[in-house]
């Protein structure tokens, strides 16, 4: 059976990462889109270790020190456990090649297994860059001996397995919940949102606790340490291998997560095929009541709106995904409403009149659904190909379908920031005007980068939401716009500031014009890679 | 009729090169006019699919024309895929979309009016015994019921032209059957029908000509009974490729 792990990862491998495709093809397409993932991958690792390098060092005073491998752990189950919702979809009971390989002579158990190995070394990178630096920061502000050097490096390889055990399960669970609402989707959505708004919450309590001496942040850091030690016991086995140089603590972490993989992968090789079946054959639970609606006329452009949004709303992953600057934008205003308690006063010298607008329009480019648009289309983009319509028409609806997912958060965060802010007339003109304007260009901007690096060929769609380099470049674009007005607001005062800031928005408004007039003169059939 | 009437699709020198340097297409011309049902056949890999992607602009092509109906699919695009529907090898439609939700989108895009796309929609799900389904999300199809959906979706505009990429394959007997003869039906009309198969059986009984594809070029095309000459269009075609 260890064979047929090992053929089995590595195929997992190959399919997964992207190698072997961008190696073998003579598409150049392909290599330029798998180095566009590694940098996207390589940046998260970086951003997750820069994180984590910073929460450590701000943990070395002497009372704290002795938790950090605990609080690596933690780091590393938290993240995990994230980055698995985020992806909202199982991959172990994945039954997009449930056929391909049930008809093969290999056992269900292997199947699982690989994909669990898989899963592992796939989650061990993001678990390295988020456990490392804590383990680095230890090492500094202590004294290690061989047996602690040793216990952490043969943690490294242990680290992630307790916590994306936890993912898988809830993941599974979740989804099993899901599959039997009707409005599977919406439902889904709705939960990932309130767990998204409930971690920024519970993250913005943390942190808004930390304020006030450092006295008073590091006793509430041990009281929160102290906490997790009680009830987290594998880290608190962890931790005490490592501090205290016990090789019998280690020996519990390593029993308890080892026996808790296994069991997993037990327990999994069971239930793979039942599942699998079940949601295969299971198609007939789709089937929706003998629906029978009127055909409506729509002229093209909303027959494509409304196709574009109906896969919108059918796709979890995309709507969690490209939702998140929405929920994030309403959080932070209301959160921002509570705190100022209608006492402005705390704002003075601050021009927020200019730079709102532009900080209401950076969480509107996170929430662009353009960037993957195009990609989206998938392996119907064929159809798109051969309708009579312009491509002027096709690319409209996109950008259309962007602003009607993004614009209804701006409004109220915009009614809301002005009912609670005192603003000049211009700055409400501003204040509604701007992110519109933001929106429209993150919208055609994310539109242009699909287009420049479109992928089609993608099997779960998930590969091409969440793994999409254009998300993020796009992202980027949006936070380097709001740049200039920021600046502007810190070197100029009013009216001069009024009317660059106007002049600005005007700029923005011009560039997704133009923009939008390169993008029409584009045939589709250049967006295809041959 | 040939001399006087324009071409329904006109091929002329066509070559499509691929980025890695793949020429997939040599110098390929052909005609086709109304009333015809042209089988295209040849082996794996010949430029039988190539050929069809570019006649529907699909793909770019760098060298030749195609003319549908005397328009140019480079440079009027739109005015050509009004007239015509493409059917590829493995339909992957909108599978987010119920069948029913799909037949309306294309029907939008094609202008058709409320009554017609009604008529229409129930006549060919009654033809292909798909009323029941249209209801159901596309991602519950079988492979069949998708082929089946593409080909309702390709015949509600009445296309003056159909390419098809294998178009029989997943279909049952029935519907097999009941495709041919509205293929049969639509020529009849004036239009016409332009399809890839290995099935040559098929060809030989469905079309009045074919062309034989070679590593991208052709290597013999015409009337089937001129073709064939008294052999089956099996040994023919063998004949050809071999030789």
């Amino acid at each position: 059976m260890a064979k047929e792990v090992f053929r089995l990862v590595k195929l997992n491998l190959q399919v997964d990462l992207g190698f072997n495709e961008s190696k073998n093809s003579l598409n150049p397409s392909k290599k330029k889109y798998f180095r566009k993932n590694v940098y996207v991958f390589v940046s998260m690792a970086v951003i997750l270790a820069f994180y984590s390098s910073l929460t450590a060092m701000s943990m070395t005073d002497p009372s704290l020190i002795n938790y950090l491998p605990l609080m690596g752990l933690s780091f590393v189950s938290l993240v995990l456990i994230i980055f698995g919702l985020i992806s909202t979809s199982s991959s172990i009971f994945n039954i997009d090649s449930y056929e391909r390989l049930i008809v093969l002579p290999i056992r269900p158990q292997a199947v699982i297994q690989s994909r669990i190995i898989t899963l592992w070394i796939e989650d061990e990178i993001n678990a390295l860059a988020s456990y490392l630096p804590f383990i680095i920061v230890y090492g500094i502000y202590s004294e290690l001996n061989v047996s602690s050097v040793l216990i952490i490096i043969l943690s490294c390889l242990l680290v992630s397995l307790f916590p994306m055990v936890i993912s898988a399960v809830l993941n599974t669970i979740i989804s099993a919940i899901f599959s039997r609402f009707e409005h599977r989707n919406l439902i889904g959505s709705i939960f990932y949102m309130i767990f998204f708004l409930a971690l920024m919450v519970g993250s913005f309590l943390v942190s808004s606790s930390q304020g006030g001496s450092n006295d008073q942040y590091i006793a509430k850091m041990l009281s929160i340490l102290k906490s997790v030690n009680s009830y987290y016991f594998v880290g608190t086995w962890l931790n005490d291998a490592i501090v205290s140089s016990s090789w019998l603590s280690f020996l519990w972490f390593t029993l308890f997560s080892v026996g808790i993989y296994g069991l997993f992968v037990f327990v999994s090789s069971i239930i793979y095929i039942p599942i699998a079946q079940s949601m295969t054959g299971g198609n007939s639970s789709r089937v929706s009541k003998g629906e029978k609606k009127k055909n409506h006329v729509s002229k093209p452009f909303f027959c494509f709106l409304k196709k574009d949004l109906k896969m919108y709303f059918n796709s979890r992953s995309y709507m969690v995904n490209t939702m998140f600057g929405n929920v994030a934008l309403l959080f932070a205003v209301i959160v921002f409403a509570i705190s100022i308690k209608g006492d402005v006063s705390s704002l003075a010298g601050f021009n927020y009149d200019e730079l709102i607008p532009f900080i209401l329009g950076m969480a509107l480019a996170m929430s662009s659904t353009t960037y993957v648009a195009i990609s989206f289309e998938g392996k119907q983009w064929w159809l798109s190909l051969t309708l009579p319509v312009k491509a002027s028409t096709i690319y409209a609806s996109k950008i259309v379908m962007s602003m009607i997912v993004s614009l209804p958060s701006q409004l109220i965060a915009s009614i809301i920031l002005a009912s609670i802010l005192p603003h000049s007339i211009v700055g409400y003109i501003l204040l509604f005007v701007v992110p519109v304007i933001y929106s429209l260009l993150s919208a055609v901007v994310g539109l242009r980068i699909n287009m420049a690096f479109p992928k089609f060929d993608w099997v779960n769609e998930t590969e091409v939401i969440k793994q999409s380099g254009s998300g993020l470049f796009s992202m980027l674009v949006g936070f380097v716009v709001a740049i200039p007005p920021v600046l502007l607001g810190q070197f100029l005062a009013n009216p001069y500031n009024d009317l660059c800031v106007c002049l600005y928005a005007l700029l923005m408004l011009l560039t997704a014009i133009f923009l939008i007039v390169k993008i029409n003169k584009k045939p589709l059939v250049e967006i295809s890679k041959e | 009729m040939d001399s006087y009437t324009t071409p329904v699709l006109s091929i002329s020198h066509l070559t499509k090169t691929y980025k890695g340097g793949k020429t997939a297409v040599k110098d390929l011309s052909l005609i086709i006019q109304p009333g015809d049902i042209y089988g295209f056949i040849g082996a794996n890999g010949a430029g039988k699919t190539t050929t069809l992607k570019s006649v529907v602009g699909i793909l770019n092509f760098e060298a030749g024309k195609i003319l549908i109906d005397g328009l140019d699919i480079q440079k009027q695009p739109l005015e050509c895929k009004k007239i015509l529907a493409y059917i590829p090898d493995n339909p992957d439609l909108f599978d987010k979309l119920t069948g029913l939700q799909y037949l309306n989108f294309i029907a939008d895009v094609f202008s058709l009016s409320e009554n017609d796309r009604n008529d229409r929609i129930s006549k060919y799900a009654m033809d292909f015994s798909l009323t029941e389904a249209l209801s159901n999300l596309i991602s519950s199809y079988s492979h069949g019921m998708k082929q089946k959906l593409a080909i309702i979706g390709a015949l509600i505009h009445q296309p003056k032209l159909f390419v098809l990429d294998e178009p029989f394959v997943g279909l049952d007997p029935e519907s097999t059957y009941r495709f041919k003869e509205i293929m049969k039906e639509f020529v009849s009309n004036g239009s016409a029908i332009f399809f890839s198969t290995h099935v040559l059986d098929t060809a030989e009984k469905l079309c009045n000509k074919v062309a034989i594809i070679k590593n991208g070029s052709l290597v013999a095309s015409g009337l089937m009974n001129e073709l064939t000459n008294g052999e089956s269009l099996e040994s023919r075609f063998l004949e050809v490729v071999n030789g």
